[in-house]
């Protein structure tokens, strides 16, 4: 296989996987918004943070209101990791390579690629909101059920998979790392009352709360949560699975020795230590690491299978 | 029954399915008479029928709008035109013939200039062409072959002959609608390719892989044949992607390949670069070598015109192959034709006066309201000038153009292009056509020529505009031969 079209599957496995985790975090949060006392000023630039892009938005937007903070996520095309750019991008990756992927994937993409230029513009009010989100969600995961089904397993799969799944650890190490600065730095505050919503919010933004619920059988807590999404080996969100997963799909393609050795690493940092035991900077510390381990992972495959 | 054809006429043109009486030409005989007898229904059921297979086909085309770049659904009218087997052995001979002059002519050109040393072509011409290639002089590529693949478009007048319009040497496109258009037809009107002798053509892509794969350096391992697209915003990206497909080779973009130390041609490939034998290139020759041609070309790969200086990899069609694709000197091919071959042209040139020649010159300029101007290469960017279409200003323009310029122009008569019936609301409706064969030229082999081509349609009532992208159609093109009749 050509590396331009590896590296057109794998970004766009990686787009479509980004397009899916911001619009499930956008419904998760603003739903927890309904559970919240009103009187609480709900910091809307904590999503900023999750996508890395404060700066961009400091610049962009003159307040850090909901109705900024949905453009700025959802529609703004200046914005390259908004859900408009991340499903325009998926379909200038798609394009060159759609005799790859099953015939239908590419007409969701450009169907899914045409919907958010016109819909995220009608974004404000929370109604509309949720069930423009939802579309985004079932779309992408109607094609990656294409994909599973309709895609023999060679190296066009692999890569697209593996976007995908470096893509899903990648967010959701951010949601731990943001949210969990938040929630404990909230700990003293009057908001303790609404931790435990907040941390199920957490949950709901990677679809992992009932999962949650069934394998961990406690209530739930910080430690357990942050424990659930980083380390469980089953439940398919968690970055250790992710990772796993990737190492699967790297596993079938040629020579790629380098990047599975810089999968292990970072797997082995989730085995030496157990980050439900960590809190404030130390937890802070180590999701550090885990993006560290992940950008290298990342420029591993790059420099392996797309610059020759 | 239905009014399919009811008062069916094309005066003052040659009909191609129907004679001056109305009856039925001999190869559409069976066609119209089947057609006559579906019911109102069934017609509109086939040619709805079409549609849908072209978009579930996924056959498109490219256009550009303020949009952006669309893909649109190929337009094809379900009526297909028929030509006799006869007739177009006749017009193979001719194509074949027209074909190796041609070659002949281009790798005289880069070697001894033969011709233009014994008067035939002038000096001056050649001089002037644009697309000729000085880098590409002293190159013999294998069999002598420049031009592997041509499209050569053919009209008829009003007296029904067959006329050649155009050469295109450089990177002609429509084969895969040809094809294309053939699978529709077969899914539409199954039991009609029962009834009539339809000669193939879907043997396209394996003949034209056989041919490439002829051209390789390596001829002790299966060559590795590429088709090189200048990319996804092409206007024929389609074909290339169909191009690959049929033939199993790899859809590459320049940045794809590099040139190594040995001067061979590699991919870049997930497992390692690959070595690359042969390059069917769809880039113009132009932008293939940003070393050689255009420094600011994209699409091409540093180095490629070493390595196929070096025998290293085939590329067609050959780099410089567009030295014939050029107005004036389609004007002397029947000289080109005597000179290599010593024979008489079997396919007739479009009458065409040369503006360089003095006494053509004069004509044309005392006679511009009724001929076709056209410039030599459109490279040019001036347009055509259409006589009997043109204001009193623009023939003024063109006047002084030629005057400044007289080998950058030639002129033609306007012809009075043939018509085939076309489905225009239920209704069969003459509608201008022309014809575009693909020709495959190889070593040690005749060329080959494919059964018909691609036909082309203007749809507009009285238009002779059949590109797609300004309302022109397609039609399937049938050779019948007379037995099954």
């Amino acid at each position: 296989m050509l590396s331009r079209l590896a590296q057109n599957l794998f970004w766009a496995g990686r787009y479509i996987e980004r397009a899916e985790s911001s619009s499930r975090l956008i419904n998760a949060t603003s739903l927890l918004l309904l559970d919240m006392p009103r009187a609480t000023a709900f910091d809307w630039r904590a999503l900023v943070e999750i996508v890395g892009a404060e700066d961009l938005f400091a610049q962009r937007y003159p307040d850090d209101s909901e109705g900024s903070v949905m453009r700025f996520l959802v529609a703004d095309r200046m914005h390259s990791s908004s859900i408009a750019s991340c499903l325009a991008n998926a379909r200038e990756n798609l394009r060159s390579a759609r005799d790859l992927v099953p015939r239908e994937v590419w007409e969701d993409i450009n169907g899914l690629h045409l919907f958010i230029a016109d819909e995220g513009q009608h974004i404000e009010s929370r109604l509309a909101r949720s069930r423009v989100m939802d579309h985004v969600v079932r779309n992408a995961r109607h094609m990656a059920g294409l994909i599973e089904s309709g895609m023999s397993r060679d190296a066009a799969y692999d890569m697209f998979m593996l976007g995908l799944q470096i893509e899903r650890a990648d967010m959701t190490t951010r949601i731990i790392d943001v949210r969990s600065a938040d929630l404990l730095h909230e700990a003293a505050s009057e908001l303790r009352p609404y931790q435990t919503v907040q941390w199920i919010s957490v949950l709901k933004s990677l679809s992992a709360f009932q999962m949650y619920r069934r394998h961990v059988r406690v209530r739930v807590t910080g430690a357990g949560v942050i424990r659930f999404l980083l380390a469980d080996s089953a439940f398919p969100r968690s970055v250790r699975f992710c990772l796993n997963a990737a190492a699967d799909h790297l596993a079938r393609l040629p020579t790629s020795s380098d990047c599975v050795a810089a999968i292990d690493s970072a797997v082995q940092r989730l085995d030496d230590t157990d980050p439900g035991t960590l809190t404030g900077y130390r937890l802070s510390e180590f999701l550090d690491r885990m993006q560290i381990e992940l950008n290298t992972i990342g420029e591993t495959i790059q420099s392996r299978y797309f610059q020759q | 029954m239905n009014d399919l054809w009811r008062d069916y006429r094309s005066p003052g043109f040659f009909d191609e399915a129907f004679d001056d009486t109305g009856q039925p030409r001999h190869a559409a005989e069976a066609l119209v008479r089947y057609l006559g007898e579906f019911g109102r229904d069934e017609l509109e059921t086939r040619r709805a029928a079409a549609d849908l297979a072209i978009k579930s086909m996924g056959i498109t085309f490219t256009v550009y709008s303020d949009a952006g770049m669309i893909d649109r659904a190929w337009p094809f009218d379900v009526l297909p035109r028929t030509i006799p087997k006869q007739e177009w052995d006749r017009v193979r001979e001719g194509l074949q013939q027209r074909v190796t002059a041609l070659n002949m002519f281009v790798a005289d050109l880069y070697a001894d200039q033969r011709i233009v040393a014994d008067g035939v072509f002038p000096r001056e011409v050649l001089a002037q062409s644009v697309n000729f290639r000085p880098e590409c002089v002293g190159m013999r590529p294998p069999g002598d072959i420049w031009a592997h693949i041509c499209g050569s478009d053919l009209v008829r007048d009003g007296a029904g002959d067959i006329y050649v319009l155009e050469d295109n040497l450089r990177v002609p496109s429509g084969v895969s609608y040809m094809v294309e258009n053939r699978l529709v037809s077969k899914r539409v009107f199954p039991e009609l390719f029962a009834q009539h002798h339809i000669l193939p053509v879907d043997d396209y892509a394996s003949e034209l892989l056989d041919s490439l794969n002829a051209l390789s350096p390596r001829q002790d391992v299966t060559p590795n044949v590429v088709v090189l697209t200048p990319g996804v915003f092409n206007s024929a990206f389609f074909e290339h992607v169909w191009l690959a497909g049929q033939m199993g080779a790899e859809l590459v973009q320049g940045s794809d390949l590099f040139v190594g130390n040995d001067d061979c041609v590699y991919a870049r490939k997930i497992d390692g670069p690959q070595r690359v034998d042969v390059i069917y290139r769809r880039v113009d020759d132009a932008f293939i070598d940003p070393e050689v041609f255009r420094a600011d070309s994209l699409l091409g790969t540093p180095g490629l015109m070493r390595a196929w200086r070096a025998g290293k990899v085939a590329i067609a069609n050959a780099p410089g192959a567009g030295v014939a694709d050029d107005k004036v000197v389609y004007a002397f091919v029947p000289q080109i034709i005597r000179y290599y071959l010593d024979q008489d042209a079997k396919l007739a040139n479009v009458p065409s006066w040369l503006c360089m020649n003095d006494s053509h010159r004069e004509h044309v300029l005392a006679n511009l309201d009724s001929l076709v101007v056209k410039p030599a290469n459109e490279s040019g960017g001036y347009g055509m000038l259409i006589g009997p279409r043109s204001s009193a200003a623009e023939r003024k323009q063109f006047a002084d153009l030629i005057q400044r310029n007289p080998r950058n122009y030639i002129a033609q008569p306007t012809l009075a292009l043939s018509t085939v019936p076309t489905l225009v609301e239920g209704r069969a409706r003459p509608r201008h056509v022309d014809l575009r064969p693909f020709i495959v030229s190889r070593p040690n082999d005749d060329a080959f020529v494919t059964m018909g081509g691609l036909t082309r349609v203007a749809l507009r009532e009285g238009s002779l505009v059949v590109n797609s992208s300004q309302g022109g159609g397609s039609k399937d093109t049938w050779i019948v031969a007379d037995e099954g009749l």
